[in-house]
């Protein structure tokens, strides 16, 4: 008797907690929108919609329904929550395009980009203007092993802590085309000496990490070729393309992405296809002059179409501007790809691909509270982003901040 | 010299003729046969005179804000006849059945470069099946202005192109520089005095015979010519403060300045509106902020709409002038749309924005009498897409200029493969929005083995083998990657020249 009177002493504020406001948490949001696209993988679609954020993560992702004690709903009915952007070549991290190239060595697996990285600088913040809310900040391709990329989000609050979501987030690979060592008499000039390059010190790392060696410029690096941490490798041309997807994925079994994949790097993408390597296509997204086909080839539909798995953009900002990551999936759909697909290559795929999809990328629960509100289809020049919630903040209002995209 | 046959033509039918008749167009054969011009017209057979076209059962934008849908248009000789829904359709017409479709005016591109094959004068010299002509049909653009020259893109012809040889009456007014600030003030000043004792003149000439008319000597013509309405000048300028100037310039002297670049704009539009001006941007165009100045400044998304809602007329063009089929998509003037698309995106209406892209270009060029909207007795310079235009997945399906049929999608390698228009021609491909429901038998194919056809790593690695390399970039101005950061021309960062200030 005494103890059931404590358990139910116990459930009394247990309950009444539910039914009042000390439930949900100051700062949760309750956004009703006239379309949630979740890109979960139901592709689920409700509209209208409902999306609740609460301590930073998505706590409810669905039709819209009532909820006693919780705060007034924010109603924008006439936006669509999607999830923020995940871009996976970037060089803004520094604010521009200073700071990504340590030029002297052809490999370089002991750099990282975070030293470079001012958070919130004032390219990011446009680029949050237009969805992008996760970044993997790298360093350039003008060597063959760039150095470590950092995964942040576009916050401009809170800091390096608060935005840097991995760091290393992974490895900077350039297997084609910038490194090609032209003017240094050096080994490189050649993609086998490119090869050799790269393997050399994959080789090395592999070693140390097999035999338990601790090895402080290869610590990072041992990580990538056990698997622990991706790589993402800049690319192009078929012949570049097949290269580098056997040398990464088959040869070291690294969780790799291709990235560019560029000219006619389309038409291997049977063969990326057949070893299951995720590719991250871009900021060239039609191919005219390499394939020589007298047709103009929207890129990204031939990769999606060929059964790539991931296909997923990106703008290699700022070459092209990260606020027109957009961009890259309406020229992709406008050229051949089906909308909804490069919807997902802005968002879920990128995410899958570099091991974040347990963070970012959809709306789903116990997801990080990356919503964007955009006023229309996300990949038409004509809609523009109404608000940016990272980690459950308003870091972006068109009404508080004005249009900055 | 007629390239085309008279008669009934199918919507799909190719354009090998045109191209059969190319091979003709050497310098050697212009000099030697008449090709395009009057008499060989008249010497053609008399059925060949009247060419009458006929677009039934479209959706009509007339650039003008009507849209009549399930109508047709009459074209004679180049001319637009009617439109409506009571056309009546001579037999002998050719007639296209673009239902499903929507028709537009023909874009025009206020500067360009590279459509027309040749530089300097467009008369004497043309490359009537220059690739990046073809291309700009596709995207649209009927007319553009090369140089100084407003020139349509007549597929096929090396005559009748030009339509206006003076574009623009180019004026410079910059703050930075005074002394021609000066100059530019005196030379209107002079012409303003000119014109005053010009018009005593005149008047007085009435009674008195012995008047003498005032000496033109010293006076600058071109000012003249713009006081008087005849030409309105274009400056080039982004700061406000050129823009106030010019502003206060055209306000004092009366005339309606038009004013390219125009990035802080928005920043005094209502001076601009007072002024009459008219303003050639490019939306996306950047412009960093002066963070020493206190006062607005800067580029913003929103120029375009706070132009429009301050009276200034809005004409777009995109941030490159040519045809850049390098493998970056969207800046160029193969998607002008587009660029008109994201001055809608900062608050322009959709109206103003299908406008600054047809007849608000056609008014900065002073020929909107011909061309830039779909109305009785212009020029049938005619576009049919398979859907709203300033959406990001249409295409240009057909066309036309003075009333010729110089593009079709389905005719020419480019762009025929994607989304193809059904042999009927009746309605467009289904197409959905990005977020639409996607139909259940769609599902998305989460990597799943496609069996690739047995091409094996390895076959690729030596198949493609002919030691041709992709070449890293084939526009230099667009590395695919970032390699060497001092270089000026791969730096898109607005910050880049202050770095070291800032540190």
């Amino acid at each position: 008797m005494v103890m059931l009177h404590s358990i139910a002493a116990l459930l009394v504020p247990a309950l009444a907690a539910v039914g009042s406001a000390s439930a949900y948490a100051p700062d949760t949001v309750v956004l009703h929108v006239g379309k949630v696209l979740t890109m979960n993988v139901s592709d689920e679609i409700h509209s209208p919609g409902m999306v609740v954020l609460e301590d930073g993560k998505i706590t409810y992702a669905g039709p819209i329904e009532a909820r006693e004690g919780a705060p007034d709903p924010v109603l924008a009915l006439n936006t669509w929550a999607v999830p923020g952007f995940v871009d996976l070549h970037t060089h803004i991290h520094s604010g521009g395009f200073g700071d990504i190239n340590d030029m002297v060595h052809a490999v370089n697996p002991e750099l990282r980009a975070a030293p470079a990285y001012r958070p919130g600088n004032g390219v990011i913040e446009v680029g949050r203007a237009g969805g992008v809310t996760t970044l993997f900040g790298i360093p350039g391709s003008g060597t063959n092993m760039g150095g470590f990329g950092l995964i942040y989000k576009s916050r401009s609050t809170g800091g390096f802590q608060a935005s840097v979501v991995r760091d290393p987030g992974g490895l900077k690979v350039a297997q084609d085309s910038n490194p090609q060592r032209r003017n240094a008499s050096d080994v490189g000039v050649t993609r086998a000496g490119m090869e050799w390059n790269l393997r050399d010190v994959a080789d090395r790392a592999l070693g140390a990490y097999r035999q338990g060696r601790r090895d402080p410029a290869l610590e990072n690096l041992s990580r990538v070729v056990s698997g622990d941490l991706p790589v993402l490798i800049h690319t192009a041309g078929s012949e570049g393309v097949v290269n580098t997807a056997r040398m990464w994925k088959v040869k070291y079994g690294a969780v790799a992405v291709i990235s560019h994949g560029s000219f006619d790097g389309w038409k291997v993408a049977p063969a990326l296809a057949a070893i299951d390597i995720p590719v991250n296509h871009g900021p060239r997204t039609i191919d005219y002059y390499s394939s020589r086909e007298g047709r103009i080839v929207g890129t990204a539909s031939e990769f999606v179409d060929a059964g790539v798995p991931l296909f997923s953009l990106n703008t290699d900002s700022g070459v092209i501007a990260e606020e027109y990551f957009f961009l890259q999936g309406s020229m992709s759909a406008r050229y051949g790809a089906d909308p909804y697909q490069m919807l997902r290559a802005v968002t879920i795929h990128p995410a899958l691909s570099f091991n974040l999809a347990h963070r970012v990328g959809s709306l789903e629960v116990g997801k990080d509270a990356d919503v964007v509100l955009w006023d229309g289809d996300p990949l038409d020049p004509r809609s523009s982003v109404c608000s940016v919630y990272i980690d459950g903040d308003l870091e972006y209002d068109r009404d508080r901040d004005g249009q900055l995209f | 010299m007629h390239l085309r046959p008279n008669q009934q033509r199918r919507a799909s039918r190719p354009m090998r003729l045109l191209v059969a008749a190319s091979l003709f167009l050497t310098p050697a054969a212009l000099a030697s046969a008449p090709l395009d011009d009057e008499p060989a017209k008249e010497a053609e057979s008399e059925e060949d005179k009247e060419e009458v076209l006929a677009l039934k059962g479209g959706e009509i934008h007339t650039g003008l804000g009507g849209v009549l849908r399930d109508a047709t248009i009459l074209v004679r000789d180049g001319k637009i006849e009617a439109f409506g829904y009571d056309v009546d359709v001579p037999e002998d017409a050719e007639v296209v059945d673009v239902s499903g479709m929507r028709v537009y005016p023909g874009l025009i591109a206020v500067g360009s470069f590279g459509l027309f094959g040749s530089s300097g004068n467009l008369d004497d010299s043309v490359d009537p099946y220059n690739q990046n002509m073809t291309l700009a049909l596709a995207a649209g653009i009927t007319t553009a202005v090369d140089g100084n020259t407003v020139a349509k893109l007549k597929r096929g012809h090396v005559q009748g192109l030009v339509v206006n040889t003076s574009a623009f009456e180019s004026l410079s007014y910059s703050n930075g520089n005074p002394q021609g600030q000066l100059k530019v003030e005196e030379d209107l000043k002079g012409a303003a005095d000119y014109i005053r004792a010009f018009r005593a003149w005149e008047d007085e000439k009435k009674s008195n015979k012995e008047a003498k008319e005032p000496s033109k000597k010293g006076v600058d013509q071109k000012s003249v010519k713009i006081l008087r309405g005849e030409v309105r000048p274009r400056f080039n300028a982004d700061s406000r403060t050129d823009l106030l100037e010019i502003a206060h310039l055209a306000q004092r002297f009366g005339f309606r300045p038009i004013i390219s670049g125009c990035r802080e704009g928005w920043t005094v539009a209502d001076e601009l509106g007072r002024a009459g001006a008219t303003a050639i941007v490019t939306p996306r165009s950047r412009r960093p902020k002066d963070e020493s100045l206190l006062r607005d400044g800067g580029s913003s998304i929103e120029n375009a709409a706070t132009l429009y809602s301050h009276g200034v007329n809005v004409v777009v063009v995109p941030g490159s002038r040519g045809i850049s089929l390098g493998g970056i998509v969207g800046t160029d003037l193969l998607h002008l749309p587009v660029e008109a698309g994201f001055a809608i995106r900062g608050g322009l209406p959709e109206l103003a924005g299908l406008r600054s892209i047809t007849i608000e270009a056609a008014r900065v060029l002073g020929v909107d009498y011909r061309i830039g909207s779909i109305e009785v007795g212009k020029d049938a310079d005619l576009i049919v897409t398979d859907g709203d235009l300033l959406h990001y997945q249409t295409f240009v399906q057909w066309a036309i200029v003075d009333g010729e049929i110089v593009y079709d999608k389905q005719a020419e390698m480019f762009f025929a493969h994607i989304r193809p228009r059904p042999e009927s021609s009746l309605a467009p491909a289904e197409r959905m929005d990005a977020g639409e429901e996607a139909p259940a038998e769609a599902p998305e194919e989460e990597p799943v083995e496609e069996n690739p056809e047995d091409e094996t790593p390895e076959e690729e690695t030596t198949g493609g083998g002919d030691g041709e390399e992709p070449q890293p970039s084939e526009d230099p101005e667009e590395p695919e990657d970032p390699e060497e950061p001092e270089d000026p021309e791969e730096s898109e960062d607005p910050d880049e020249s202050s770095t070291t200030a800032g540190n």
